[in-house]
């Protein structure tokens, strides 16, 4: 139907803004990947261009999904929707920081805002990784827990591995002065060992952050070219 | 009181020689500081109490305003009279003039007497080589003539200075004991010409204020920061042979995928995917961006195949509009496959959730935000799909894609309260920083892109998408290799020969 409109509007076939868009799409992606030969204003104007659209893309969308479709309820059925009046009158509010006259008034949502995100945040944090994440890590060194056998030993190995891993891992950041007295002096020589495996344990876990990342972007640059080498091949076939 | 140049001994106003050491005081000068009027020993560059400088700064007597502004605090260099008509005799040195003179208390000694005759003579002395050297060049007038003058002039009970001591007799203090006892008190400094380095201070905070010097400028000041032609070289071969990689994953057709097969993770991952009925309902999470479409569209397509074989029902979500769009293209490409996707009664796209956690948080309890579909007009509780669940809490499984550690770790907290299980599907650089989820149990099958696409592929039986860049990543890994080792070979040696200079 869009396209049949489009075709009526302007006098394009259908298919034809597809094509366009390739188009466009694969000037851009050219324009985007001359970057890497230099910096230049071409691929700068693409990143503006980026950003601009994918604001004014989520502005629309909002529009469209969410704001326009609860004023129509808000209006239409009032005592049951009252609730969006609400919400609506608060980020009605927030535009009052704009205003510096207004502007206290605009605290009242932005306190809302910042306190309700803040709290799901970090009680998801603590319940949904700090505490899973704790429980994790006490694990079972005894190899009968496992079964027993070469499997059971090689199951606490790893746990055994793992356990060191974190200890070392969070010794790392452990940063207290010289310890005093013969055991002060232990446990502090005892902690700067254990800091010293725990950074090799960091720079070994950042190397294998880095390697996917690499793959990352290996796979974003081969999507690109897959997306070119497609284009020009459908021109090749007079599409 | 006058200080003994030699000796620093405090003698009499009127001494002619030192009580101490007996030298003369005859031509003796002191300099009185053009700043808070202190007077110092003739020697002092600075004064010993504000530390203004003192020898480059004549004092300004002349002239009717500045005699009335700054008379009291600046009385010019004053000079002994080497032949004093009326000196009064020599009085000794007292126990405790020492300490009144240390602790800086004023007492009677400091007053000077009321019936002290006025100095004879007004004509300049001969002064000796010191004095000729620190002696300003106008003729100094005496600070009793100054008083005479301030006398004349009735104005002066008018001015801003009215109850300002205006000369030393006002002060009451014998002028070298201010450096020790007096308090500060604020002072008029005439205004002076700023020197050279205060106006280049002030012309460079012009610049500032003005903002950035212009291109030409700027250039000018740059240093060369081009690296060596070897290093640059280098740089430009690694890339090319990035090139070269990528370009063999786009256009080939995956000749070292036969050295692919999948581990043990993704196969157990394929099953579960197939062991799911038409009566089971998996929840899709959209959250990346289409940046990263190349790296996990494969995932989702692998996953949307499995689930379309499986005859399962899948709701599809997101958190911005990019992702329902990537959302609404992946399952149309299901939809135009052989399997004939039913939107409505196969499949859903639900919409984005707006709020970040807020929003996802929101699914715990129903559907949250995604009560309208735009596209199609209707509220999720009147399709198929969704008609018979409550929420999201009444799915069966649910598969996370995810480009970002933030977004991901929000999906998998947030949602601990749907208890299904879930998989995650992310990019290769999320692979390490979820993997503890793996181990706590909260994510079921943790799959990254990249190769592991490929596996996943091959796991599931569904299109080779990824497969065909297995001879991309072969030759990355080549390359990765290479520049590893040459870069250790480098180091190395760079090393050995700075041990031999050493």
């Amino acid at each position: 139907m869009f396209d049949a409109w489009t075709a009526s509007f302007t006098g394009l076939a259908p298919g034809g803004w597809e094509r366009i868009g390739a188009w466009v799409a694969a000037l851009i992606t050219c324009a985007v990947l001359s970057y890497a030969i230099n910096p230049n204003p071409v691929a700068r104007a693409m990143q503006f261009l980026l950003a601009g659209i994918a604001a004014g893309y989520a502005t629309a969308q909002a529009w469209n999904l969410i704001l326009w479709p609860r004023i129509q309820l808000l209006v239409q059925d009032p005592r049951s929707y009252w609730a969006y009046g609400v919400f609506m009158v608060l980020g009605i509010l927030l535009l009052a920081r704009g205003v510096k006259p207004l502007a206290v008034i605009g605290n009242l949502p932005l306190g809302i805002l910042f306190g309700g995100g803040a709290a799901l945040a970090l009680g998801g944090a603590l319940a949904g990784t700090l505490a899973p994440q704790l429980r994790a890590s006490m694990v079972s060194l005894a190899p009968r827990y496992y079964g027993g056998g070469i499997v059971g030993w090689a199951y606490a190995i790893d746990a055994g591995l793992l356990l060191i891993g974190t200890i070392a891992a969070l010794a790392a950041f452990h940063f207290t002065a010289q310890g005093k007295g013969r055991l002060g002096r232990a446990w502090q020589s005892a902690l700067q060992g254990l800091g010293a495996l725990g950074r090799a344990v960091i720079m070994v876990a950042f190397g294998v952050v880095y390697a996917g990342a690499m793959v990352t972007f290996f796979g974003i640059l081969v999507s690109r070219l897959t997306f070119l080498a497609g284009f020009v091949a459908s021109l090749s076939r007079g599409g | 009181m006058i200080v003994c140049p030699a000796c620093q001994h405090p003698n009499p106003e009127d001494a002619r020689t030192c009580e101490h050491c007996g030298g003369s005081l005859a031509g003796f000068v002191y300099r009185a500081c053009p700043r808070c009027g202190v007077l110092n020993p003739p020697d002092n560059t600075f004064c010993n109490r504000c530390l203004a400088r003192i020898q480059e700064t004549e004092p300004q007597v002349d002239g009717d305003e500045a005699s009335e502004c700054i008379s009291p605090f600046t009385p010019g260099v004053k000079t002994i009279p080497p032949q004093h008509p009326a000196a009064p005799p020599v009085r000794p040195v007292r126990d405790g003039d020492r300490e009144r003179i240390s602790d800086g208390v004023a007492t009677g000694h400091r007053r000077r007497p009321p019936q002290r005759p006025e100095p004879a003579p007004e004509k300049e002395e001969p002064t000796g080589d010191l004095v000729g050297r620190i002696l300003p060049r106008k003729p100094v007038r005496r600070s009793s003539e100054l008083s005479r003058q301030r006398e004349r002039k009735p104005e002066r009970e008018r001015s801003a200075f009215r109850g300002v001591p205006h000369s030393w007799e006002e002060l009451d203090l014998l002028p070298i004991e201010a450096t020790i006892a007096r308090p500060h008190r604020p002072t008029y400094v005439p205004p002076r010409s700023p020197t050279d380095a205060e106006r280049d201070l002030s012309e460079w905070l012009d610049q500032l204020i003005q903002g950035p010097p212009p291109l030409a400028a700027r250039r000018r000041v740059q240093k060369d920061t081009r690296e060596p032609f070897g290093v640059r070289a280098v740089r430009l071969i690694l890339a090319l042979m990035l090139l070269a990689a990528a370009l063999m994953a786009a256009g080939g057709s995956g000749t070292l995928a036969q050295l692919v097969s999948p581990r043990e993770a993704l196969v157990d991952l394929a099953e579960t995917w197939a062991s799911l009925g038409s009566e089971d309902t998996v929840l899709m999470a959209f959250a990346y961006s289409p940046s990263y479409s190349g790296e996990l569209s494969p995932l989702a397509d692998a996953a949307v195949a499995s689930l379309v074989a499986a005859d399962a029902d899948i709701v599809a979500v997101a958190l911005d509009p990019a992702g329902v769009a990537l959302a609404r293209q992946t399952l149309a490409k299901a939809e135009q496959g052989p399997a004939g996707l039913v939107y409505g009664e196969d499949y859903l796209v639900g919409g984005y959730l707006s709020g970040y956690h807020a929003g996802v948080r929101s699914l715990c309890k129903g559907w949250g935000g995604l009560q309208v579909d735009a596209l199609h007009g209707r509220p999720l509780n009147e399709w198929d799909v969704t008609a018979s669940l409550s929420g999201a809490s009444d799915v069966d499984r649910m598969i996370l894609l995810a480009d970002d550690s933030a977004k991901a770790r929000m999906w998998i907290e947030q949602l601990g309260c749907l208890r299904v299980p879930m998989d995650a599907l992310v990019t290769g650089q999320l692979e390490a920083v979820l993997a503890p989820y793996v181990l706590s149990g909260q994510i079921d099958h943790l799959a990254a892109g990249g190769v592991a696409a490929a596996e996943l592929e091959l796991a599931t039986g569904t299109s080779a998408q990824a497969l065909r860049w297995t001879d991309g990543y072969v030759a990355l890994l080549a390359i990765l290799l290479l520049a590893a080792v040459a870069a250790n070979v480098v180091y190395v040696s760079k090393e050995a020969g700075s041990d031999e200079r050493v």
